[in-house]
């Protein structure tokens, strides 16, 4: 039996999800130029991955089975790191070839954007719900 | 039942079923980036079936089933929720329990009106 206001749990977890995701890409932006960390290879992209619970069960589930989104883990991008010349660079090797991120800054501003706007909708969908029971409550009330 | 407390128990159950609208449509927008999520919806059809075979009783609308929305054009992901659709049916589903929930009051103020004279 779900409780009275599963609905807003569903939409918290979605402005939760959100929130990380928005967090992992400002990590991502702020380590773009990051060439060396403790393994000693340049700061890889990290991504959240998402996962809906429900996929779990079968096609036809109830209503009260929905549980919103769930973030299962943070992986890191395997993608090849790009090289640029600058023999300067103390992390330069001996052809003065340097390894960097492979944060791509245009691919974060994007995600940046999407994730941006998806919180919006979650939070809409929250204000939405509350709006809802504050209609119940004022039947109790007595009010129209 | 008749008279006003069908009245209520039938309201109570469009009141019921458009709260639980609203929690499929919360689950989407909330899955709006998860890979492979599908666009899920109310299924009345499928509670009809299960009323008539006997697997639910035909009470109260607490639990309805949930099925999956079709025909809607696939992302590279493989998701398939339709953010704009999903906002406007929210806020539709919303006014739908505005609707419902003014009604039950106007009934309650007419029982009031009727016991206090």
């Amino acid at each position: 039996m779900p409780g009275l206001f599963s609905a807003m749990n569903i939409s918290a977890s979605g402005l939760t999800a959100e929130r990380l995701r928005m967090e992992t890409t400002a990590n991502n932006i702020a380590n773009a130029n990051t060439t060396r960390t403790e393994n000693g290879d340049p700061y890889r992209k990290k991504a959240v991955v998402f996962s809906s619970e429900l996929e779990k069960s079968g096609r036809y589930a109830l209503a009260s089975d929905l549980t919103g989104v769930e973030v299962v883990g943070i992986e890191s991008d395997q993608s090849e790191f790009p090289v640029v010349y600058n023999p300067g660079h103390p992390h330069a090797d001996e052809d003065g070839m340097l390894r960097m991120s492979n944060v791509q800054i245009p691919m974060e501003m994007v995600d940046l954007i999407s994730s941006s706007r998806s919180y919006e909708a979650n939070l809409k969908s929250m204000t939405m719900f509350k709006e809802m029971v504050e209609q119940s409550l004022t039947l109790l009330r007595g009010g129209s | 039942m008749t008279g006003l407390p069908s009245q209520f128990y039938l309201i109570g159950n469009a009141l019921s079923s458009a709260e639980q609208n609203h929690r499929v449509v919360s689950q989407n927008i909330a899955n709006v980036n998860t890979p492979d999520y599908q666009t899920r919806e109310l299924s009345f059809e499928e509670y009809e079936k299960r009323v008539k075979s006997g697997e639910t009783n035909a009470g109260f609308i607490a639990d309805l089933p949930v099925e999956f929305t079709e025909g809607l054009v696939q992302r590279e992901d493989g998701n398939n929720v339709d953010i704009d659709q999903q906002l406007a049916g929210m806020k539709k589903n919303s006014l739908m329990f505005q609707t419902y929930s003014q009604l039950l009051a106007a009934k309650m103020a007419t029982i009031r009106k009727a016991i206090s004279g």
